[in-house]
């Protein structure tokens, strides 16, 4: 039960195209069949080499065919090939085809092919596959010919040759007889002179007549008696019967010749195009670049105007052109945008010479792969439609492109998650470690308040104080906390948030130290400030709480009554702050950690608060996000350096 | 004048607790108003000293209510605020308050902007009758003459420096913000304007602090603005 529930799922129902009128009644039977499995659909067209002389009438009529298939469902597939039959069965091989819809017809071809009908013949090729026959009779398929009218100069020319080379054999005719050579050695050359014909005429009347009149011409100058039709030698009506069957054969041959070596260079050329636009997009990294190798490849292979719309968010962006050099015709975008529209949320052709706003100059193919469309490409029609193998080509160039377009979306989206999960995991360490270090200063002024409550009047004067000054102490130091949460806050956007100013570097210094108040109290403070005024661009506040947060560290690492240091100096165009103390210094092994966040040395004893590691980190956002810098160094004979760097910034005075 | 009154405008109880208590304890007047309102009907029937206004108020915001009190009143206002962000006090500022205080604050920082003030106000009482002369401390401005004087030495100043300190000095003691001077020297208040703002403030400042005195009469407010202030309250406000 279950299982053929499944076959039906993974059905796939193929129809084939044809210029035939009745060839829509196949397509509707095949989209009713279709529907009724709910597999997927496809309609291949089998472009012979004589698509190239279907008449104009046929071309339509083929075209909307396949627009008529592409509105019911269908994935229009072209495969070029010379056996119909077998390009059907290789594609039902390739794309797991389980039933194949077709029309019947009687006879394929010309005279020396095989009179097995088409289907008979599929049939052979794949057995496998179930086979649901539309009659269709009375039709001409695949192969509909007829004098190529635009080829008038090409029969010119033809023509020509013909009558050059008819002229030439019977001149070596003339001169073999003349030298006593047998009649063999000028039907030789007879021959010699059809095989060439056959080879440079482009089509077989040209070889059949050829053949007929050689015989006429052979029998009329070389034969006995001369100058007559009539013929003496009985063996001279098998003569002509061989040469005739010889001059068919040798032209069939070399058209099928023709045609192969022109098949193959075309599946040449789009396999090399194919190769190239994957060469060029396994190069192309962002979105912009794999368009530009899209637009680049499709204008060079079509040689027509391009326009590209990207699409973003669900929204199609502007479009980008791409004019060919010979297209001069201005892109009208009032007239282009329904089609251009449809062609966006409908994922389908739309456009000239689809049936969706034919009106429009260009032919839309959305860029998608499933149901996520990347844009939409305009390929410009005007008034020469693009043939089957341009479309195909087309088609591969613009399916390739939208595999780069998802996978370049995926490896974005990849990104961005893991900078998301980043700072998802550092916004949790942070909070842990926040609530962590609130609690202990919180509980020492909880419970010393409460002390001082209910017990503070039996207690002596210098306990009392004892217990102030760690209520006081403690709640400075969530104050710093608070401050130091503060701007982490400000900086978590990027540096959208900054605001930057032209400030005066010996201010904000005096700004922290006036900030840090008593607690610098029992150092000695010197602050050198420049002789000249050194101004650089920043968000005031932010620097003033890395020198507050450098400054704190100093007096917390060093012993009382030793000095801190700060001076200003420009060197090559910066500006250089140094706030150095004469505590321990910092091990060279933890140099390179001491920025990091969390990181707070490792002569952490228990709950000694030492801080959170936040400060030094935000001290080093707070720099880069100013496209500054912070170094640490040793100071001599001990002691840590805090060295920032800025960018010089000019004042332009006002007067 | 004695003992000044004061307004105190917090919602937060356990603060208007603080701030009365540090008031008492000096000796000072007050009244407290929990909320934009009961302040505004306050100011105009106890007519008191100073006002502090906290800006995080239930039903007014405290910007409001520094503008409605404008319209009738000069009194000197200090604002005190939990916000971090510097636009809010400026903001305030330029709505016409005097002085501003970040939460948190210490008493002793309260006490010393309340100082200043009290002073400023003296000043403005016994200067009510325009003068052409100012003189704070060491430094004299003879403003009909365009001259400065620092221990009776004149002063060389730009041009625009005697314009910068010549907008200090007749706002003495009252925070200004960058866009304030800017407007008031340059009349227009262009980011490039608080560029240059700053190098004159810093060389007026060098010529103003070269002298032996030593007197710091500017200071500066990093990301707001400046202050010119009274002699002899400068040790009040840079210790808390």
């Amino acid at each position: 039960m279950s299982s053929s529930k499944n076959n039906r799922q993974n059905s796939h129902i193929l129809v084939c195209l044809s210029s035939s009128t009745s060839n829509a009644k196949v397509i509707h039977a095949a989209a009713r069949i279709a529907a009724a499995f709910q597999g997927t659909f496809s309609a291949l067209f089998v472009e012979t080499p004589g698509y190239a002389q279907l008449s104009d009438d046929d071309k339509k009529r083929l075209r909307s065919n396949m627009n008529l298939a592409e509105k019911l469902g269908a994935k229009i597939e072209t495969a070029i090939g010379d056996d119909v039959p077998y390009q059907i069965a290789e594609y039902a091989r390739l794309s797991d085809v389980s039933c194949i819809v077709i029309g019947q017809t009687n006879t394929v071809g010309g005279l020396l092919r095989r009179k097995r009908s088409l289907t008979d013949r599929l049939i052979n090729y794949a057995p496998d596959l179930d086979y649901f026959i539309i009659p269709d009779h009375g039709t001409r398929v695949y192969v509909a010919r007829k004098a190529p009218e635009s080829n008038r100069k090409r029969a010119v020319i033809d023509t020509g040759i013909s009558l050059v080379a008819l002229g030439l054999c019977t001149l070596i005719g003339f001169l073999f007889s003349h030298l006593g050579f047998t009649d063999a050695n000028i039907i030789m050359v007879y021959l010699l002179g059809l095989l060439i014909v056959s080879i440079s005429t482009a089509h077989r009347a040209f070889s059949l007549v050829w053949a007929v009149v050689s015989v006429l011409l052979f029998d009329l100058l070389f034969t006995t008696p001369r100058f007559t039709f009539y013929a003496y030698g009985t063996g001279y009506p098998v003569t002509f019967l061989v040469m005739f069957a010889a001059a068919f054969l040798i032209s069939t041959l070399a058209i099928r010749l023709k045609r192969n070596a022109k098949q193959s260079a075309q599946t040449a050329r789009r396999v090399s195009v194919v190769l190239e636009t994957d060469r060029q997009l396994s190069k192309a990294k962002s979105e912009e670049e794999i368009l530009s190798v899209l637009a680049g490849q499709l204008t060079q292979l079509l040689k027509r105007s391009l326009v590209v719309y990207p699409a973003a968010d669900g929204r199609l962006g502007d479009p980008v052109f791409y004019p060919a050099a010979e297209d001069t015709a201005p892109y009208r975008m009032d007239q282009e945008r329904k089609a251009v529209e449809w062609a966006f949320t409908q994922r389908k052709r739309a456009g000239a010479t689809t049936d969706r706003y034919p009106e429009s100059s260009y032919l839309y193919y959305s860029m998608r792969v499933q149901e996520h469309v990347y844009g939409v490409v305009g390929v410009a029609v005007h008034d020469s439609p693009l043939d089957a193998s341009e479309e195909s080509m087309l088609a591969s160039v613009v399916g390739e492109c939208s595999l780069a377009l998802e996978n370049a979306r995926n490896v974005r989206e990849k990104e961005e998650s893991i900078v998301l999960a980043e700072n998802e995991r550092l916004r949790a360490n942070l909070l842990r470690a926040v609530s962590h270090d609130l609690r202990t200063p919180l509980t020492s002024i909880m419970g010393n308040a409460d002390n001082l409550l209910t017990s503070g009047e039996n207690m002596d004067r210098s306990t009392q104080c004892q217990l102030y000054n760690d209520i006081y102490t403690d709640a400075q130091w969530l104050t710093g906390m608070v401050e130091n949460l503060l701007s982490a806050s400000r900086m978590e956007d990027g540096s959208l948030k900054l605001n930057m100013n032209t400030e005066l570097i010996d201010d904000m210094i005096t700004e922290a130290v006036r900030h840090m108040g008593r607690r610098l109290d029992g150092f000695r403070l010197n602050v050198f400030k420049s002789k000249s005024l050194l101004f650089v661009h920043a968000d005031a506040r932010l620097i003033v709480q890395v020198i507050i947060n450098l400054l704190d560290n100093a007096i917390k690492y060093a012993p009382a009554g030793t000095g801190i240091e700060i001076d200003t100096r420009e060197e090559h165009g910066n500006v250089l702050v140094r706030i150095a103390d004469e505590g321990p210094g910092i091990p060279d092994d933890q140099k390179p950690h001491v920025f990091d966040l969390f990181y707070s040395g490792n002569n952490l004893t228990g709950d000694s608060r030492r801080g959170l590691g936040l400060g030094l980190a935000l001290c080093q956002s707070i720099m880069k996000a100013h496209s500054s810098a912070i170094t640490v160094h040793d100071n001599m004979p001990h002691g840590a350096v805090f060295e920032l760097t800025f960018p010089k910034a000019e004042v332009t005075l006002n007067e | 004048m004695n003992k000044p009154l004061i307004l105190i405008v917090e919602d937060d109880p356990p603060i208007r607790n603080l701030i009365s208590v540090a008031l008492e304890t000096h000796d000072y007047r007050f009244l407290s108003a929990s909320n934009g309102g009961t302040a505004i009907m306050e100011a105009s029937s106890h007519n008191p000293d100073i006002m502090l206004l906290d800006l995080g108020l239930p039903d007014l915001d405290g910007v409001e209510v520094i503008r409605k009190i404008r319209s009738w009143s000069n009194l000197p206002i200090i604002v005190i605020s939990a916000r971090s962000d510097d636009s809010d006090k400026i903001e305030a500022l330029d709505a016409g308050a005097d002085d501003y205080l970040i939460k948190p604050f210490s008493v002793d920082e309260l006490l010393a902007r309340l100082r200043v003030t009290i002073r400023r106000l003296n000043q403005m009482q016994s200067d009510s009758q325009e003068t052409s002369v100012f003189i704070n401390g060491p430094l004299r401005i003879d403003y009909s003459a365009g001259c400065a004087f620092l221990s009776e030495k004149e002063l060389h100043l730009t041009p625009i420096e005697y314009k910068l300190l010549c907008v200090l000095a007749r706002n003495c003691g009252k925070v200004l913000t960058h866009k304030f001077i800017t407007q008031q020297v340059w009349g227009t208040a262009w980011e490039n304007n608080v560029a240059s703002l700053r190098v004159f403030m810093a060389t007026l400042r060098k010529k103003l602090e070269t002298s032996q005195e030593g007197q710091a009469f500017i200071q500066t407010h990093v990301g707001i603005g400046y202050r010119m202030i009274r002699a002899g309250n400068a040790v009040d406000l840079n210790d808390h």
